[in-house]
């Protein structure tokens, strides 16, 4: 009842879900991709994905800068983030209304993130507003350091300290999650400092500072753009080349830095923060995105939360009362991925058994696995959600929906990515895959510990 | 597959797509320059073309849809929206909610709709989980003010499945003491939790200060009312209020209406016939503190930001006028663009983005703002926002919004309708509230053509109905110490925020 039929999430007209075939279908041929798309480059090394579908008079337009806090020189946590809010200051060309001139022709999930290898931009447009997009998106990529002034910059640096503090300071384990990351990876490490950065370094952000990874990092020969939508491929094709194909060819993109060789981060702290009620938090780091144990990974964090009948919900919320909400999490990159668990404690609970139970529940799943109708539950709620997501031309963040599946796996794939071999190495997960990367990678030896304690003050304490 | 990340910029208010195309014509930014009269080599921008912004090609119009629908002979209603692909998006709708609980109870609704995915009649808890999620999806339940929802996202070939599912958790709940007991102290428990935000803790009070304790009170609940609810409470509500005649089934997805007749007649069709008891409405509403000008303070030592909620009383979703208010909304404070986020963002750097709200229920309605401003200039912020409030609203306002401002504000919400065209969940979300709102089929399919006969007229007599800003509900969350005399310089009467409105 629970086996995923092959090929039942399939993309139909690449746009959803195919109506599933009968449980007991026989295998079908080896499927077509599930997006299909057009990859090309212009002169200048600008990298193209065209995927059309007509379902809507509707395109997405999505640019990856291949640069994010992996690249940032010491001293400049949090920088690429920061460029990113100067990319909506304007731009020679153009002027300094981007925001306002896509919100008047109706542009929807327009915005920027920041992840640890990459920045992305992006809008979806009435399709007859294609090269009104494609106007801005290369303006600023040609021509965005004349608009950025002292004033701008220090506008941004405090709107993004704003940030800091509403996302992390002043929000409840905001401080903890930062503690986490910080030891995780530990100075040195090209992820440390988080993407947000720390106050000290944002305040250090200088103009020279601006030019420099302009020049060295926004150019087109580091950036791949995607189209998802209603549009005609040549007529695509001429716009790309008339608005991107002129601008300037630059120098070889500097290195990013690779993985250091620093011991494993793990052990235990205690963070004091402004809350009334404690949690505590499990860190490891797995291997990088897209490497054989994944896939299997997914499937294990499936398998601990994410509904009622999972297993950190039986255990700690149902069945020992300890709990009052449970998560488990995967964030995979492209030098580690970080998994992490955690459960935020009921009132008069004793921490030190919530702890040692929330451990056990990890462990439990690396000794014997998960049973097979777990698998099953956790495979097709993952196949249920990518085919969920698929509806879309471009997904929250940039990095999901068709659009953004593309470029998330040209980026960590390149162009041997593909959204068909992901699908199809999470249907081939096994249990003992499960209870393999759980017992290897979510050990306690390789594990972070983070307790919340609730005091009125703030400090974070090892 | 979450994965950290920064967002830049505020998501841009509810999306948006203006498909007829109120695209504003295209003018170029800067005029480019005049040839000059140079001899010696010309020094003009190679890409001064760039300058020209370029002009759209042919437009086309987007479809919203007109759900088909039937009833069964119990009342029940279905609405289908059939869709090419996609998952099925499943809801099962009641259109009663936490409006309708009675005095001294809020939480009830909360709490009734918590316990449907806590075992039926014939399944435990863990098996309704897992039969549930074996689908693929877990079974999601929510109360708001005016409804009751669970939902469900389902494969094409388990349409039956998954209606089974919601039917048996509407239909068959188990409503047990002992499981009860639990949810109710980890109710409780999440309340002390959510409260940790400064953000909602300033629009809890904020809520109270303008609607009274009863309307005002939290859809959760207060943490004494919760205490004090037992089993017969939720079981006396469920027999009021969860009823065939108030009761929909919402499909958006690849199945035909009468897949999805055949899927409810086994599953909804068995309930009897019943009208909602008289029991099941709006209690009577207690005095509100507007009016009485001041600022409600809650004291969070040491904070480096202060969390700000204003709220004003706006007509409620019944009344005309709804599409104007809804564009004032998003022209002052909804965009990326609006007033507010220009001013208190990209000006002045006081916070990472600020945002207006239209809370339109059925019995009322309120234009808040909230955001969350660096602690040492908490005064200089409210006081700014109070500006923008002031140069709005009334019959001689200072700056009422503009051609330009309306244009934007409607273009995002056309193109936001549009664009939830994209994912069958969000259709559903679109028509749940023609079934709660008793609205006609066609409502959301002309909700373009209503949005686009709203003129700056009708926008400034909606702005004529909100209260000038000595009248506003105020609320600051934040450190006393350093916020309070910064509050004192603005001329507004300054309190503590009572203990029992935090709970």
């Amino acid at each position: 009842m629970f086996a995923l039929t092959a090929w039942s999430l399939a993309v139909g007209g690449l746009t959803g879900l195919a109506v599933a075939a009968p449980a007991t279908a026989a295998p079908e041929p080896a499927p077509p991709q599930l997006v299909s798309y057009e990859r090309y480059r212009l002169d200048n090394g600008l990298e193209v994905l065209l995927h059309r579908d007509d379902s809507l008079p509707l395109v997405a337009v999505n640019l990856w800068y291949h640069v994010g806090p992996i690249n940032e020189p010491k001293g400049r946590s949090g920088f690429a983030h920061l460029f990113e809010h100067l990319m909506f200051e304007g731009s020679r060309h153009v002027g300094p209304n981007f925001d306002r001139l896509l919100e008047s022709v109706g542009a929807t999930n327009a915005n920027g993130t920041t992840s640890w290898d990459r920045t992305n931009y992006f809008e979806t447009v009435p399709s007859h507003q294609l090269p009104l997009a494609l106007w801005i998106e290369s303006d600023r990529m040609g021509f965005l350091l004349e608009s950025i002034d002292q004033q701008r910059l220090d506008v941004q640096r405090d709107v993004v300290m704003n940030e800091r503090r509403q996302s992390y300071e002043n929000a409840p384990y905001g401080p903890s999650s930062l503690a986490m990351l910080d030891t995780l990876f530990p100075a040195g490490h090209p992820y440390h400092g988080a993407v947000i950065g720390s106050m000290e370094d944002l305040r250090a952000a200088s103009l020279a500072d601006v030019r420099a990874f302009f020049k060295d990092y926004y150019a087109p020969s580091n950036a791949t753009l995607a189209l998802a939508g209603r549009f005609e491929i040549r007529e695509a094709k001429q716009l790309i080349e008339r608005y991107f194909g002129g601008l300037r060819k630059s120098p070889a993109v500097p290195a990013a830095a690779s993985r250091p060789s620093l011991p494993a981060a793990t052990g235990r702290l205690e963070v004091k923060e402004n809350v009334t009620v404690a949690k505590i938090a499990f860190g490891w780091l797995a291997p990088p995105a897209y490497s054989a144990d994944h896939a299997p990974l997914e499937v294990a964090v499936g398998i601990l939360a994410g509904g009622k009948a999972t297993r950190l919900y039986r255990r700690l919320v149902v069945d020992t009362k300890q709990a009052l909400e449970v998560d488990a999490d995967l964030d995979a990159n492209r030098l580690a991925t970080m998994v992490t668990v955690d459960a935020l404690a009921r009132s008069g609970v004793e921490l030190p058994a919530l702890e040692a139970n929330l451990a056990s529940v990890v462990a439990e799943l690396g000794a014997a696995g998960p049973t097979a109708l777990e698998l099953a539950r956790a495979k097709r709620r993952l196949l249920l959600d990518l085919s969920d997501e698929l509806q879309l031309l471009n997904g929250p963040g940039g990095e999901s929906g068709r659009a953004g599946l593309l470029q998330r796996f040209n980026h960590y794939q390149g162009a041997g990515g593909d959204l068909s071999q992901w699908k199809a190495a999470l249907e081939a997960v096994t249990r003992d895959d499960v209870r393999r990367v759980v017992h290897q990678h979510l050990s306690p030896q390789h594990q972070l510990t983070v307790v919340t304690l609730p005091t009125p003050n703030t400090e974070v304490a090892k | 597959m979450n994965r950290t990340r920064v967002h830049v910029q505020l998501c841009l208010a509810p999306l948006i797509l203006a498909l007829g195309c109120q695209a504003a014509t295209p003018t170029p930014a800067k005029k480019p320059p005049a040839p000059a009269p140079i001899k010696s080599a010309p020094t003009l921008d190679p890409n001064e073309w760039r300058r020209q912004r370029p002009l759209p090609t042919a437009p086309s119009s987007i479809e919203l849809p007109t759900p088909q629908r039937v009833s069964l002979a119990n009342g029940t209603e279905l609405y289908l929206v059939p869709r090419s692909s996609g998952p099925v998006a499943l809801s099962l709708v009641v259109r009663h909610g936490a409006a309708d609980v009675p005095t001294g109870k809020s939480g009830l609704a909360a709490l009734v709709a918590r316990m449907l995915t806590e075992g039926t009649r014939k399944k435990t808890a863990l098996q309704q989980a897992e039969t549930a999620e074996a689908l693929g999806c877990p079974l999601s339940t929510e109360a708001l003010r005016d409804s009751l929802h669970l939902s469900l996202d389902v494969l094409p070939s388990d349409l039956s499945s998954g209606v089974q599912v919601l039917a048996d958790a509407l239909l068959s709940p188990a409503f047990s003491p002992n499981a009860f007991q639990r949810i109710r102290q980890e109710w409780l428990d999440g309340l002390v939790a959510e409260r940790q935000s400064p953000a909602r803790l300033a629009s809890l009070v904020g809520l109270r200060a303008l609607l009274g304790t009863t309307r005002g009170a939290p859809v959760g609940g207060a943490s004494p009312e919760v205490s004090a609810l037992k089993v017969r409470d939720l079981q006396q509500w469920y027999g009021d209020c969860v009823v065939p005649e108030d009761t929909a089934l919402i499909v958006v997805g690849p199945v035909t209406m009468p897949q999805v007749v055949e899927a409810a007649a086994g599953a909804l069709a068995k309930a009897t016939r019943r009208q909602a008891s008289k029991r099941c409405a709006a209690a009577a509403a207690d005095s509100p503190s507007v009016g009485q000008a001041r600022i409600w303070l809650v004291d969070r030592p040491e904070a480096v930001q202060s969390a700000l909620f204003v709220a004003s009383p706006f007509p409620s979703f019944g009344q005309p006028g709804l599409e104007a208010r809804q564009l004032l909304d998003n022209a002052f404070g909804g965009l990326f663009t609006s007033r507010l986020n220009r001013n208190l963002r990209e000006v002045h750097a006081y916070t990472y983005g600020v945002r207006s709200g239209l809370v339109a229920s059925r019995d009322f309605g309120a234009l808040t703002a909230a955001t969350s401003v660096r602690s040492d200039v908490t005064g200089a912020a409210l006081s700014e926002l109070l500006r923008e409030w002031q140069d709005l609203r009334g019959p001689k306002a200072a700056r009422p919004l503009s051609t330009e401002e309306l244009d934007r504000a409607r273009a995002d919400r056309i193109q936001d309708l549009g664009s939830a065209l994209e994912q069958n969940r969000r259709i559903a979300s679109l028509i749940e509230p023609l079934f709660v709102r008793r609205q006609h089929l066609t409502s959301v399919a002309e909700e373009p053509s209503r949005l686009t006969s709203v003129g700056t007229v009708e926008l400034a007599r909606e702005a004529e109905r909100l209260v000038p800003p000595d009248q506003l509900v105020l609320v600051v969350v934040g450190d006393a110490r350093t916020v309070r005399p910064q509050l004192e310089t603005l001329g507004l009467k300054l309190e503590q925020a009572p203990a029992a409105w935090l709970e």
